[in-house]
């Protein structure tokens, strides 16, 4: 019994703050996507024809989110009914949204308007036995063109 | 070529919904099915346990009863005389025979196993007032032999645990919490079902064998008062058998419906069994007593 008390102490403890964080976040992130508008991002390989060719430079941007308890206990209860996990897909959502903006980051302290070929990699760390509490990475990484002046 | 990235509106990757309405709807859904499927494993088991024969309940006992630390021979021979007076009004079915076994032991309780076997513990037979109560007792642990109890929950915990470790692999510790407790509070409920039968048992032996069911409660007082001792105690529906002053008061009721006689001669239990208890309680405080 004192296994459930304490199971609902983690769940309320992983709603309020998993949601406020995830309010935060999101606030946070289309903010900044506001401010960076004008780093273009492209995923195509081919670079505009130009004369005056630009340089170039490998930017990327990493973030890693950790799912909190309550996330966790709607996915597992999803794995027994099957169904999208919506807890999840919010959880992804801003990990990519946050390694796109730290790479245009990246971009625009080196002075670049364009990043192109932007590529994805994304890695559940901490895969630990059931149980643990899982947390993914997202690597976003591209080519930034700096205009030479 | 000119290039932009556009605004993107939001709730496509991700949808805002209300966690908290999937969480209930799936929550209340395992817990749901596991009540049914606990409930249906139950039935099954109830159902197909007549058909378990008594000899397969006697081999698998026979390894442990083996093992257990038996207490003086003649208070065994007591027990084992007074139940054989008392089964006859038992209506046990055929084959199926008790075996009583007295353990000198502080523990206050009485279980009825596998195979017929009842084992009494010095701690809760030193307590009884009389003998009346000690054959409500007998009546309740052989009621618990007359019905299968020991075997239906054998079956039940089984089943259950085989499915639970193919469920629970699968899923979080957390998820699997909830399953087991659910699963645990549906068993006690059936448990609690088969202690009220059994002490229904009980009071029909003591009327069968005296006439009257005069210290039927008493048993269960020694138990309130054993309950009173306890810091903690649990809520009703965290427990194997029903609140003690139910018991009582549900006996009672039973006895007046019948039209039983609750007034009577009250029998004791001999004094040379009781000398063999306390002695028995003094060999077991010695042993316990830092050298």
């Amino acid at each position: 019994m004192s296994n459930f008390v304490i199971l609902v102490i983690l769940l309320g403890l992983g709603y309020f703050f998993g949601r406020y964080y995830e309010s935060r976040h999101y606030k946070s992130i289309i903010k900044r996507e506001n401010q960076y508008r004008n780093i273009v991002v492209i995923a195509s390989r081919i670079p505009p024809v130009s004369e005056k060719p630009d340089s170039t430079i490998l930017v990327m941007g990493s973030v890693v989110i950790s799912v909190d308890y309550f996330k966790k206990f709607l996915a597992s209860l999803r794995s027994l009914f099957g169904g999208r996990i919506h807890a999840y897909e919010s959880l992804l959502d801003r990990a990519r949204r946050e390694a796109i903006l730290r790479m245009k980051q990246h971009a625009h302290q080196l002075g670049a308007d364009k990043v192109f070929n932007i590529k994805y990699e994304t890695a559940s760390i901490s895969k630990n036995p059931r149980g643990g509490i899982g947390s993914v990475e997202v690597l976003a990484y591209g080519t930034a063109f700096i205009p030479q002046q | 070529m000119k290039y932009s990235n556009p605004h993107i509106p939001e709730g496509i990757n991700s949808t805002e919904t209300n966690p908290l309405k999937e969480f209930l709807l799936l929550t209340s859904a395992v817990v749901v099915g596991v009540i049914i499927i606990t409930a249906v494993i139950a039935m099954l088991v109830d159902s197909i346990a007549e058909y378990i024969p008594f000899e397969f309940e006697q081999t698998v006992a026979r390894q442990v009863i083996e093992k257990l630390n038996k207490g003086n021979a003649e208070v065994d021979g007591y027990l084992q005389h007074l139940s054989d007076q008392i089964v006859p009004f038992m209506d046990l079915p055929e084959g199926v025979k008790i075996k009583l076994h007295y353990v000198n032991d502080d523990v206050v309780n009485a279980m009825a196993t596998l195979g017929g076997h009842i084992i009494l513990y010095r701690g809760l037979l030193e307590k009884l007032p009389n003998e009346n109560a000690l054959v409500m007792l007998l009546g309740h642990e052989i009621g618990h032999v007359k019905m299968r109890h020991p075997v239906k929950a054998l079956g039940k915990g089984v089943i259950i645990s085989l499915l639970m470790s193919a469920v629970l692999g699968e899923s979080s510790d957390a998820v699997a919490t909830v399953i087991s407790d659910t699963s645990m509070l549906t068993m006690l409920g059936y448990s609690r079902e088969q202690e009220q039968l059994s002490d229904e048992a009980g009071l029909h032996v003591m009327h069968a064998f005296y006439g009257h069911v005069k210290g039927a409660t008493n048993l269960f007082e020694v138990l309130q008062q054993q309950n009173n001792e306890q810091v903690f105690k649990l809520p009703q529906f965290l427990n194997s058998h029903p609140d003690t002053g139910f018991r009582i008061k549900y006996l009672k009721q039973l006895a007046e419906t019948k039209r039983w006689d609750q007034q009577g001669k009250i029998n004791f239990v001999p004094d040379y069994i009781l000398n063999i208890l306390a002695e028995d309680k003094k060999v077991i405080a010695e042993l316990q007593e830092p050298v």
